[in-house]
């Protein structure tokens, strides 16, 4: 579901102080979030984790939003790749998840059984997709900024001027990165290929 | 199930079915929106933020611009409390003065010499050069040489030097009005340069390490002037003693010798070899007397001097 831009901005003024605005945005961008980092992580609990971490801090940061050089969604990617890449500097951190957040901040806390069974479903039927699961295996050995220009560009299709305006490189150097990302990826195909001979 | 040979196509080709985390999605979202954070929303940024990007970018303009004049402030209140005698405002004013003196023409400079007796430029080189470089107030440079306190006048017959009101004919240099830059010279002289409101050097003088005094001041006195120079010693542990001599065109040098003793009771003062009685009310001891030469006559502090036998 997307909306145009000015409903958009003023949804975004009006989410800095009432929550159900704040929750047609959250309705608007929760699946492109949560796809992003399911693509981007191998294990969808992680993945579920940084997505509440990525709208805790999309509500509680929204006063320091402003659209002058960056759109809501790309904000959210920015979030998104910055935890990602906390995540990875320090494994052991504890993310936002919803208990974390109860705990912390005397959220409800939902019952967890069944999201427990849907992280197991989830991750099922992405190794159904075969060749995703392959791709993202040799994905993930490359450094975090190939990974991030390459699912951006292939797996959430965003143009180069939308991988520019999340990532904050300049479009000269994100076709660059593209270059090398892709070589750097068929280099880990071809060697898996060798090895699985 | 044969494992399909991977190759870079296939992440241009590979489709990825979109996910719908339902559970965590709802479970997400409710915790989100009964959060008491929506109650303890900062209403000190409500006014800040409303309105726009408009007003967003006039509050950020405004914020820079607080920050901008509290910075200028207080920048210019340290500037406003440190002390003029820094190195730094030293260093500026010797350079600002050598500029000077280095554009002024061969005919303009040759004057400027004359008048300071010195070559100006090498000395505002020199100061320029020195590691001790500091500039004083006048208060600060009275406070060091006490002997010096309102200034010289020339004139074409005379050479005064003295805290006193002048004779009508001369003209004062207000030493009020001047800088002083204070370095150690080459040759070990501590070394003392007057500078203008202009900027020009208009009287220098330096002390040696045995308390010699050499003094040069800028011709105040136009034509028929007679830049003083004089030549001091004193020595705080033993009676005072100062001599000064200026030259005259029309009359020669004159030579003068003040004589102190016990504490400035005893007075005495030699005027090109001839003595005079110092007159009653002037005391000697407070700073270095008027002293002037009309003719045959002597006067000292403007009182006429009776020679002594």
């Amino acid at each position: 579901m997307y909306m145009d831009l000015i409903e958009e901005k003023q949804l975004i003024e009006c989410a800095k102080d009432d929550p159900l605005a704040f929750g047609k945005l959250y309705d608007a961008y929760y699946p492109k979030i949560s796809n992003y980092l399911l693509h981007r992580l191998q294990r969808s609990d992680v993945a579920a984790d940084i997505t509440s971490e990525v709208f805790f801090k999309g509500m509680t940061k929204l006063h320091t939003f402003s659209w002058r050089n960056i759109s809501f969604l790309s904000w959210l990617y920015k979030i998104a790749n910055n935890e990602i890449k906390m995540y990875y500097r320090k494994k052991e951190r504890k993310f936002f998840s919803l208990e974390f957040l109860f705990e912390h901040s005397y959220f409800e806390i939902p019952d967890t059984t069944n999201i427990e069974e849907e992280y197991i479903a989830v991750e099922e039927e992405l190794s159904r997709n075969v060749q995703f699961r392959d791709i993202q295996k040799q994905l993930i050995k490359l450094p975090l900024l190939y990974q991030e220009i390459l699912v951006l560009r292939y797996f959430e299709e965003k143009n180069l001027n939308e991988i520019s305006e999340i990532t904050g490189k300049n479009l000269n150097t994100i076709k660059s990165l593209l270059s090398r990302g892709k070589d750097k990826l068929r280099k880990k195909m071809e060697e898996e290929n060798e090895n699985s001979k | 199930m044969k494992k399909q040979k991977l190759n870079i196509s296939t992440i241009e080709n590979t489709e990825v079915k979109q996910i719908d985390l339902q559970q965590h999605r709802h479970a997400l979202r409710k915790s989100l929106l009964t959060s008491p954070y929506w109650e303890k929303q900062p209403n000190i940024f409500i006014f800040f933020l409303k309105g726009g990007e408009n007003i967003m970018l006039k509050n950020k303009i405004a914020t820079a611009g607080i920050a901008f004049t509290v910075v200028a402030v207080i920048f210019v209140s340290i500037n406003a409390l440190l002390p003029k005698n820094t190195t730094a405002y030293a260093e500026q004013l010797a350079q600002q003065s050598y500029q000077k003196v280095v554009n002024l023409t061969p005919g303009q400079l040759d004057i400027l010499k004359q008048k300071v007796h010195m070559d100006p430029s090498e000395l505002l080189q020199e100061a320029k050069n020195a590691k001790d470089l500091k500039a004083l107030t006048y208060d600060q440079f009275v406070n060091e040489y006490p002997m010096i306190k309102m200034g010289y006048s020339t004139q074409s017959s005379n050479a005064t030097l003295g805290a006193l009101p002048p004779h009508p004919d001369t003209e004062i240099l207000d030493m009020h009005s001047l800088k002083f830059l204070a370095f150690t010279d080459a040759n070990g002289q501590k070394v003392v340069v007057g500078i203008d409101q202009n900027n020009f050097p208009v009287f220098a003088f330096s002390t040696g390490k045995n308390g010699e005094m050499n003094m040069t001041v800028h011709d105040q006195g136009g034509n028929g002037g007679n830049a003083f120079f004089g030549t001091m010693k004193y020595n705080s542990a033993k009676p005072q003693e100062s001599g000064i001599s200026s030259s005259d065109a029309k009359n020669g040098p004159m030579r003068v010798q003040i004589q102190m003793n016990d504490g400035g009771k005893t007075q005495t003062i030699t005027v090109n070899g001839k003595n005079y009685a110092v007159p009653a009310g002037v005391d000697l001891s407070t700073g270095v007397p008027q002293i002037q030469q009309r003719g045959a006559n002597v006067y000292i502090n403007g009182v006429k001097a009776t020679p002594a036998e």
